[in-house]
């Protein structure tokens, strides 16, 4: 818990990503002035939710030409929106749309982003033909966050988030994630099997979301740069050339490589009974996890404690899936880590808010996030049924953030397990059929694969 | 009343609205048929096992014989007398109107049986334009085909009827059976983001145009999830939707036959690919009707029922290129 604002971690936090008071809107106080998220009473929540989203519609349709023609084509105004069921009125975006750039030459998605963007990019200055470059520059432009997904169908889906956008959810994150462990050090160590060094959705957010930490206590399991060229080698696992296979390969043993100086790294803080917060994808715990079974290393982080976050897609073998509460005992005999203090979270790219899994492994969604569940004609299936997963984002300030997503979800009106205020998704999160996959942590699963087969065979435990 | 007056009047000139409906059409499809040659040489030669149209070898109806005492309503008033392709006193029709209830129900009870015999057992498919009569002795037609065989039978029944004509954008489900059968309509229908043209009813009822669409046969709704068609239902508000604007003549321009015609001579292919995909749907809901109630099914898909328009998932792509 975050008991004590005092602690540099909590300083560190306030200082990235805080926002002053006076320039905070309805969203900003359901953000910045929440103790805690989910035991925000519910009528206040659907109160400030839909203040929030209204604000929301009239900023993109007062500032963004796209979104006031879209609603324009939709015969739709924000005054349209009166209660709360008025909300499934308003014009949504298919998440498919933030990959309809018409070229990746950098100017052709510079133009592509001036027109979706609510916010102003400036003019073109950037000189050069790397994408990779350009979305450095288009950070820096914007002074917030970039990030790519994996381009497994061949084009990769930008989101670019302004500051405000970004310093919203980043705290809000930040928040969330640091109130689950019973006590924070001043200093935990903060652990990412993965590389901080790109634009790659997960390598992204959580290398961003590592500079709340010390920087001597930031650790992650390869600095090596993942560029979008390798990204997309990867989620591919088509090597075309060479030079490719050569890239691959030094990846590959990287990773092997790193997971064992990991290995290392979490007996070191065991024994020196610090705390570590580990944050990664199911398939590369799952990985350590087995390696540490097989060389029968026993963790007892608990003592100090640590949690576990997974988050990124649930694809652990292509023939099998490993239950949540399966993972959260490998977790505690493995890590010592108390199966309550492992945490699995819900969340993808375009969404500025988080489902958070508590002990029954529901997913409680923020509470400014408006969910609904579609069926095939869009209609609002509403609690109980299964159907495709959208939501209203009032966070997003630099693009319209009401997305249909390609997520097949089940919706409850609140947790059947725990006193949590709000709406849950049942943990069975799919894709609808027709979707294309989707997940940029699934990229090192496909890269280690074999090795995986190799440690416990292809059946796991 | 002068003859081009009377001809004007029962729209057999191809006026404004025609020459507006073809030529924001025509050229788009000359334009892909230059850019993309194979696919209209595909169009012509493809998909051979399709039928070329989806006449039930056993009609699901008798059509009563007709008998002397049949009364027809003769009148020449507008919308009651015949036009091109609509023959209300013909006899199969004067018959069938007589066995659906005409001159013995309220107007209303009459055509909505009209309505209910006309979806629910004359078969939509894509073929050459018919008469009235013609489609109810086969059993089959176009939505163009079903509305005049509609018409006819109102006005037999001395009910003023005329056609409500557009080019219309549908629901992904239509879009799905109807364009994604053959890779030409489909460009074109993309291109244009919208058909060249669909046809609704509407019949004068207590003082009133009432709308009704007799182009959906029920069994085309539950394999796709869509409502079953109401009497008195505008379909824009569920599944079909003009494009663009709106008239109602009261009959079809006399060269309609021949234009229509065209089509189907020029890419037979096309015409045998949608058959079967209408055919492939029809045989699915045959099936799910077997098992369902049609009233129980209705009400519950209209519960959340939305309609998702074909081009709703591309439409935020489309403004952006528009800007």
């Amino acid at each position: 818990m975050i008991r004590s604002e005092k602690s540099p971690l909590w300083e560190r936090t306030q200082k990235l990503f805080g926002r002053p008071k006076e320039q905070w809107t309805t969203i900003d106080h359901m953000i910045y002035g929440s103790d805690d998220y989910f035991r925000i009473p519910i009528d206040t929540v659907k109160e400030m939710r839909l203040k929030a989203i209204k604000e929301s519609l009239h900023h993109h349709y007062e500032n963004s030409r796209f979104y006031h023609q879209l609603c324009k084509d939709y015969s739709f105004q924000p005054s349209d929106i009166q209660t709360m069921d008025d909300l499934e009125r308003i014009p949504m975006l298919p998440d498919t749309f933030f990959k309809e750039y018409p070229s990746e030459h950098p100017k052709d998605v510079y133009e592509w982003l001036k027109k979706i963007s609510t916010v102003d990019v400036g003019v073109y200055d950037f000189k050069g033909k790397d994408l990779q470059e350009f979305l450095r520059w288009a950070e820096k432009r914007l002074d917030g966050l970039v990030n790519h997904s994996s381009g497994t169908t061949g084009h990769y889906s930008f989101m670019f988030r302004d500051k405000i956008t970004f310093h919203r959810f980043y705290y809000a994150v930040i928040k969330t994630l640091l109130t689950i462990p019973p006590e924070l050090d001043d200093d935990p160590h903060y652990i990412y099997p993965g590389s901080p060094n790109t634009f790659l959705t997960i390598g992204k957010w959580l290398g961003e979301g590592a500079k709340v930490f010390s920087p001597a206590n930031r650790h992650f399991l390869t600095n090596r740069e993942i560029s979008m060229t390798i990204a997309r080698l990867m989620s591919t696992g088509h090597a075309k050339n060479f030079k490719e296979k050569l890239v691959l390969k030094a990846l590959k043993k990287a990773m092997i490589k790193g997971e064992q100086t990991l290995l290392e790294l979490l007996k070191d803080i065991d024994s020196k009974k610090q705390q570590a917060v580990i944050i990664s994808p199911p398939f590369q715990l799952y990985s350590l996890m087995m390696h540490m079974k097989q060389q029968g290393i026993q963790l007892d982080l608990g003592d100090t404690n640590s949690v576990v976050f997974t988050g990124g897609g649930w694809k652990i073998f292509e023939d099998r899936k490993v239950p949540q509460s399966e993972f959260a005992k490998l977790v505690h005999e493995t890590l010592g880590i108390p199966e309550k203090y492992y945490v699995d979270v819900y969340g993808m790219s375009e969404m500025n808010g988080l489902g958070v899994s508590c002990e029954g492994g529901y997913k409680h969604i923020h509470p400014w996030i408006h969910p609904m569940v579609l069926d095939d004609n869009e209609g609002t299936i509403g609690y109980g049924g299964w159907g495709r997963f959208a939501f209203l984002d009032p966070v997003a300030h630099s693009y319209p953030g009401y997305i249909i997503t390609g997520d097949r979800v089940k919706l409850l009106k609140r947790c059947p397990l725990c006193d949590r205020e709000g709406s849950v998704l049942e943990s069975d999160i799919t894709r609808m059929a027709g979707a294309e996959a989707k997940g940029c942590a699934n990229l090192m699963r496909g890269l280690m694969a074999e090795e995986l087969t190799k440690v416990h065979g292809r059946k796991g435990v | 009343m002068g003859i081009v007056k009377q001809w004007r009047e029962k729209g057999y000139f191809f006026d404004l609205n025609w020459t507006k409906t073809f030529a924001r059409t025509i050229p788009s499809l000359l334009y892909i048929a230059i850019r993309h040659p194979l696919l209209v040489v595909n169009a012509n030669k493809g998909c051979k096992e399709g039928p070329l149209n989806l006449r039930p070898e056993k009609r699901p109806y008798t059509i009563p014989t007709y008998e002397k005492h049949m009364k027809i309503d003769r009148s020449d008033q507008r919308y009651l007398r015949q036009t091109f392709l609509c023959d209300p006193y013909q006899p199969d029709i004067v018959a069938m109107a007589y066995e659906l209830g005409a001159f013995k129900l309220s107007d209303r009870e009459y055509a909505e049986n009209v309505f209910l015999f006309i979806n629910g057992k004359i078969r939509i498919d894509f073929s050459p334009p018919k008469t009235a009569s013609e489609c109810l002795k086969w059993g089959h037609g176009t939505c163009i085909d079903k509305l005049t065989l509609f018409i006819a039978l109102c006005r037999t029944a001395g009910i003023k009827a005329r056609y409500r004509l557009y080019s219309p954008q549908g629901v992904e489900a239509l879009y799905n059976i109807y364009m994604t059968a053959d890779p030409l309509v489909q460009k074109w229908v993309d291109n244009l983001n919208f058909f060249v043209l669909h046809g609704s009813g509407e019949a004068y009822i207590d003082g009133k145009w009432e709308i009704s669409d007799v182009s959906a046969d029920f069994y085309h709704a539950p394999p796709n999830r869509i409502p079953i068609p109401h009497f008195g239902e505008d379909p824009a508000d569920l599944w079909i939707k003009p494009a663009k604007g709106i008239w109602q003549p009261e009959g079809l321009p006399i060269g309609f036959k021949f234009f229509m015609t065209l089509p189907f001579l020029l890419f037979r292919g096309t015409g045998r690919a949608i058959n079967l995909s209408i055919r492939k749907n029809y045989e699915a809901g045959v099936k799910m009707l077997e098992h369902m109630d049609l009233e129980e099914y209705d009400k519950e898909i209209r519960r959340t029922y939305k309609p998702r328009w074909h081009d709703s998932a591309r439409k935020a792509s489309r403004v952006l290129d528009k800007l």
